[in-house]
Order: C-alpha cells, then sequence, then structure tokens
C-alpha cells in the first residue's frame, strides 16, 4: 500500500500564491517522498530546495507530516524567499 | 559560541596598524568563523533528522518539540547573520574568505525554514487532524489544467 500525498488548507493557499515552475517543482518533491517514504519512526521531514529563475534565486521550504498509520503524506507549511543569485 | 567580537578587536587593530602577518590571521579566523558556523548547522540538521521528526506521544508534545528545534534554528541563524556580516566585510575589501558562499546558502535555507513558525505547523496539523486536507491529485490536475490553457 503507498502513501496518498495531500495538502492542508493553509499550505494549499501558500502553494497557490507560487509561481507555475514552483508549483510543480513541489509536486514532484510530493511524488518523491510518495515513491521513497520516510522511516516508520519519523512523523516529519524537511525538504527545501533552491530554484533559479527570472534573475534570481527561489529557496523554496517544505514541511511535510508523515502519517504512517494512515499512509497519508501531507505538506503543513510552504515557505518561500527569494534572494540575489 | 562565535569569536565575532575578537574579530571586530583585530580588524580594528589592523586598522590602526597595517601589518601582512595580522591580515593573514585575521583571514584565518574568518575561516574559521565560517567553517565553525557551517559545523554548527549540520549538526543542528543531523540532530532533527535522528532524534527530533520522532513520533511525540501527543500534539502538545509535538508543539513543545516544535518550538524547540525552532529556537535552535532561530540561534543559528543570529549567530550566522553575525559572521556573514564580517566574511562580506572582509569580501568588500577584497579579502574574500572561502566557504562564505556556503554559509550564505545555509543562511537562506534557515531563513526559509523559520518563516514557517511553530504556530503556523500547529494549525495546519489541527486542520489535518480534522480532516480538511486536499488529495495532491486534485491540485495537480488544477495546476495541469492551468498549464495548458
Amino acid at each position: 500500500m503507498s502513501f496518498s500525498p495531500e495538502f492542508a488548507p493553509d499550505t494549499e493557499s501558500q502553494w497557490q500564491d507560487l509561481d507555475l515552475d514552483l508549483q510543480e517543482l513541489i509536486i514532484d518533491e510530493m511524488e518523491y517522498l510518495v515513491a521513497n517514504p520516510p522511516g516508520i519512526h519519523q512523523d516529519y521531514v524537511y525538504r527545501d530546495f533552491a530554484h533559479d529563475a527570472g534573475g534570481v534565486r527561489h529557496n523554496v521550504f517544505l514541511r511535510i507530516n508523515v502519517d504512517h498509520r494512515r499512509q497519508r503524506i501531507t505538506i503543513v507549511g510552504i515557505v518561500h524567499i527569494v534572494r540575489p543569485i | 559560541m562565535t569569536a565575532v567580537t575578537l574579530f571586530d578587536v583585530l580588524t580594528r587593530d589592523e586598522s590602526v596598524r597595517p601589518d601582512p602577518d595580522r591580515a593573514e590571521r585575521i583571514e584565518r579566523l574568518a575561516k574559521k568563523l565560517v567553517d565553525g558556523a557551517l559545523a554548527d548547522w549540520q549538526r543542528l540538521l543531523e540532530y532533527e533528522q535522528e532524534f527530533a521528526s520522532l513520533s511525540c506521544a501527543t500534539p502538545a508534545l509535538d508543539d513543545e518539540r516544535n518550538r524547540s528545534m525552532y529556537g535552535m534554528y532561530e540561534n543559528w541563524a543570529e549567530d550566522a547573520k553575525e559572521v556573514l556580516a564580517r566574511v562580506r566585510s572582509c569580501a568588500a575589501s577584497g579579502r574574500a574568505v572561502a566557504n562564505a558562499g556556503d554559509l550564505e546558502d545555509a543562511y537562506a535555507r534557515v531563513r526559509a525554514r523559520l518563516g514557517l513558525t511553530p504556530e503556523m505547523v500547529s494549525h495546519a496539523m489541527e486542520q489535518v487532524r480534522q480532516g480538511q486536507a486536499r488529495p495532491l491529485k486534485e491540485l495537480r490536475d488544477e495546476l495541469l489544467a492551468r498549464i495548458r490553457a
């Protein structure tokens, strides 16, 4: 049985505020986690990545809750900052 | 612990009494400050990975754990900011410090992390407990529709 990925309501609006390419990258991160779920004792993980676009660097930070009992992986926080390259 | 105040004293002294040997020592100290900050950051990541992400028995303990980790990152960011200010001033005077770019990256990552407060996590977790989460598939389908539009 595989994990079902989902978004907490707060993070859905954070996600919607991002550029489309960053939205896609976050979906990719979640799909990677579904394919490579964290260990049984980990109830959350952080993922962050940098993406250069438009002459700036986007740092995106995700907090993802892992519910092993219900087999769900849920994004509970998204933060995006921009800085010069 | 950082030695930024020692760095400041030595830098002021060197500006009053220029000396190549002292300047070289100051550069070595700057590199140690950078390497120390990076090592502290790595340790924080290890603590979180190995100890803090373990399941807690209650939501209240989860919140406490989140606040504890957040506080450690906050303290690290304050120290790293001080180190970066010195390193940037070295670079501005033509003395670039090795690994400074790595520390800039680490600082940016931690700043992003600190943008997500324990209260925000707690609120989102409560939404999840109440069954309000939305399947990723729905959002992915909406995204694809917007891209194709």
